[in-house]
């Protein structure tokens, strides 16, 4: 079973445990934890031989947050909207809250406690002990979620995070999807990252059913993905900016977000590259003329910003050392995208497991080895070059030819497709089941920002309430993806 | 410091004109479904409408209804009844009322766009107006929007309308996302803290309708079920233009472009 051959098939485990520990042993990525329905849950792993999918009957569930510490928010997950009963902390652990602790003996003795605290219960009490919650709804134009903070004087005790607020039921409604109507859903389930949950979802199909897509049609999703990648890329650098109050540099962060976004507008005629996408390849042909002219002033435009920004001592001093993960914590989680690479990690989709025009295409995969604010910083500045690098390149090797490859009338049934592709906050992940008659009968999409927003706390926890704010802006995750 | 100081010199000012002159509906418009000029043609009318994901097409004896708050403009209508319908784009799109998106056509008679204006509005915001954003439930793409809104090409602030943090400035509130069971509290509060007079717009196919997920257990399917809603700004996401645009309409800022776009609801290929 490898990543470029076919779809691969999800057995029925006969030891599911024992193949988790295989997973662990080999070293293997944690990638997610899905109900397919009341009685089976899909399990996936990804290694050198590609990812590794396999399916386990509810009255053998094994619990997978032992051996991969990310597996407990999926686990909740799925014990909440699925009811699986999975042994060990998943069952019980605060659905969709996540908690982190400081360690208390940094203050000092000072809390004369006996007991250890529970979950989101600071380490002391106290009137110094200030408690705040932010949110659902928060200051500016953002995402809903709530962070509840204990803090004291600038230093931030506990963070306990609330996701799901906005929890629409998006999974569900997909089903309703056809194969005409799939990418229509998929593009709608993550706003900003559109391009790549629509083609994660399109490669599924595509895979299950051995759709071949045309050259063109490759080459023209591949130049879509990565203006949707620099288009997120700028406005996650100019919130940074925002966040370290330097107005006109998230102006001019903004403004090059505007030109990209325009761009796209004129490609596709959606500012968010929407209704592009079709299953077997594009919904119709794209004009690139002059695209390739384009991104090298963008690029020339690009790198005067970050100059600019890495020459600002006050913004580059506001990022050292803020939210720092460790390598070794974003390994054990297998944290993707920017906040994955900035610790060191140097897991991307495009290279390890390549689809579409990525296969013959030569690139570099920025890394950084501090794993604070800057270095996701850095990694999202050389990722927008490394994009528009890659967009000449598209452009020039694009030949001529159909766009449209030929869309099976119904998916496959009885099957379980698995697609992915990597998005501008990491892997995203689409798993597709159908029914005998070949309807859907789940269908999961789990992008970058599902998988790493449970790690976030971790970066909050024992930090200062000043850089809270910088902090989650390099984490630059959305919302909408998570709670679905 | 000094340096961005001037590099914004040299960088010059790039916001547009609009609602002072007419930007280019190519690259602001927020793409819409909308109905060829020569009307719409019975053939093919009914397979766009049974297509449609949303429901936004009925079809009728005398002819069809495309309404707008729950387009979400996938492109479907315009691939497979290319001589009824036709990819649209339009800024100037929000309606004071759900039937002021509601458009009614005969077969074969050229599309005339509803009304979108229905009620006089009187309300002491011509000079500043305040705006508390809540996120209900949206996919993220109105937030981006909003947050463009800032960005120099656009620069709300030139015109007097703000985003404000705290519900006790705000004199309207703006709601993404079909307002999901989590969050419908949390809108009913922001509401409740915000002084009289107040207005509720409803950004978004899914703050209109529930858009793709109107079927959703989890969520009311759109901000009407929660709260009255006073205007309306349709698309998936609305572009910045659009976002204006109702704003405007809310305030009842009156501008010479506006007045002139004020009448109908404005989508055109």
């Amino acid at each position: 079973m490898t990543a470029r051959g076919r779809s691969p098939a999800a057995p029925l485990a006969a030891d599911p445990g024992g193949e988790l520990e295989q997973a662990a042993e080999r070293g293997d990525r944690f990638v997610l934890l899905v109900a397919l329905d009341r009685d089976r849950a899909l399990y996936l792993s990804f290694g050198a031989q590609g990812y590794v999918p396999f399916v386990a009957e509810r009255s053998e569930l094994p619990d997978a947050a032992t051996l991969f510490p990310a597996a407990a928010s999926y686990q909740a997950e799925a014990g909440e909207l699925f009811g699986l009963p999975f042994p060990g902390r998943g069952a019980d652990a605060g659905a969709r809250a996540e908690v982190a602790r400081g360690p208390a003996a940094g203050l000092g003795g000072a809390s004369g406690q006996d007991r250890a605290p529970a979950p989101g219960e600071p380490p002391f009490q106290g009137d110094a002990l200030v408690r705040v919650p932010f949110g659902p709804v928060r200051d500016g134009a953002v995402e809903s979620l709530l962070h509840r903070f204990h803090y004291l004087g600038e230093r931030i005790l506990t963070l306990e995070q609330h996701l799901g607020f906005k929890h629409r039921g998006a999974e569900g409604c997909l089903t309703r999807a056809t194969v005409q109507t799939l990418p229509v859903f998929a593009e709608r389930v993550s706003g900003p990252n559109s391009v790549a949950f629509a083609l994660a979802a399109c490669q599924a199909v595509e895979r299950a059913a051995e759709v071949a897509v045309p050259p063109r049609a490759e080459t023209l999703r591949a130049i879509l993905a990565e203006l949707e990648r620099v288009a997120n890329h700028f406005r996650d650098i100019a919130r940074i900016a925002a966040a370290t109050t330097l107005r006109v540099g998230a102006a001019q962060g903004h403004a090059l977000q505007e030109w990209t976004q325009r761009i796209g507008a004129r490609l596709t005629g959606h500012r968010f590259l929407r209704g592009a996408l079709a299953v077997g390849g594009l919904r119709s042909d794209i004009e690139v003329g002059g695209l390739a002219d384009e991104a090298a002033r963008a690029e020339a435009d690009a790198r005067a910003y970050f100059e600019a920004l890495e020459a600002t001592e006050l913004f580059v001093d506001r990022l050292e050392t803020t939210g720092a993960l460790a390598a070794e914590r974003a390994r054990a989680w297998g944290a993707v995208g920017p906040v994955g690479r900035g610790s060191g990690l140097d897991g991307d989709v495009r290279k390890d497991a390549p689809y579409g025009a990525y296969r013959g295409l030569d690139f570099g995969v920025p890394r950084q080895q501090r794993g604070d604010a800057l270095a996701r910083f850095r990694v999202r500045c050389e990722e927008v070059l490394t994009s528009l690098y890659l967009v000449r390149e598209l452009v020039g090797t694009l030949g001529e030819g159909s766009v449209c490859g030929e869309a099976p009338a119904a998916f496959p049934p009885d099957a379980l497709m698995l697609g992915w592709a990597e998005g501008a906050r990491g892997e995203v992940v689409a798993a597709l089941a159908t029914d005998a008659q070949g309807m859907l009968r789940r269908a999961a999409l789990r992008g970058g920002s599902r998988h790493n927003w449970p790690l976030f706390p971790d970066t909050v926890t024992d930090s200062y309430l000043m850089d809270y704010a910088i902090n989650e802006a390099s984490w630059g995750l959305t919302v909408a993806s998570h709670d679905r | 410091m000094f340096r961005w100081i001037a590099r914004g010199i040299r960088v010059g000012k790039l916001t547009t004109r609009y609602p002072y002159s007419r930007p280019e509906r190519e690259a602001l418009g927020s793409p819409l479904a909308a109905i060829r000029p020569e009307g719409p043609r019975r053939d093919g009318a009914a397979a766009a409408a049974a297509a449609c994901p949303t429901g936004a097409i009925a079809v009728d004896d005398e002819g069809l209804t495309l309404d707008l708050g729950r387009c979400v403009a996938c492109g479907l209508c315009w691939a497979l009844a290319p001589e009824s319908f036709v990819a649209g784009r339009g800024y100037a799109t929000a309606a004071d009322s759900r039937e002021g998106l509601r458009w009614r056509c005969a077969w074969d008679a050229p599309p005339r766009p509803p009304a979108r204006r229905t009620r006089a509005r009187a309300g002491p915001w011509r000079r500043s107006f305040h705006v508390r954003h809540v996120d209900a439930g949206s996919d993220g793409a109105v937030e981006l929007e909003l947050g463009q809104l800032d960005a120099p090409q656009y620069d709300l602030h030139r015109l007097g309308v703000f985003l404000t943090a705290s519900p006790r400035h705000a004199d309207a509130l703006l709601v993404t996302g079909p307002v999901t069971a989590a969050m419908a509290p949390a809108v009913r509060t922001t509401f409740e803290a915000m002084p009289e007079p107040k207005l509720v717009l409803a950004a978004g196919s899914d703050a209109i309708s529930g858009g793709l997920w109107a079927g959703s257990e989890v969520a009311a399917g759109g901000v009407d079920a929660v709260l009255p809603v006073d205007v309306y700004i349709p698309g998936s996401p609305p572009g910045p233009l659009a976002l204006i645009d109702g704003l405007l309409l809310a305030s009842g800022r009156r501008f010479p472009l506006l007045t002139e776009a004020d009448a109908t609801t404005d989508v055109a290929p």
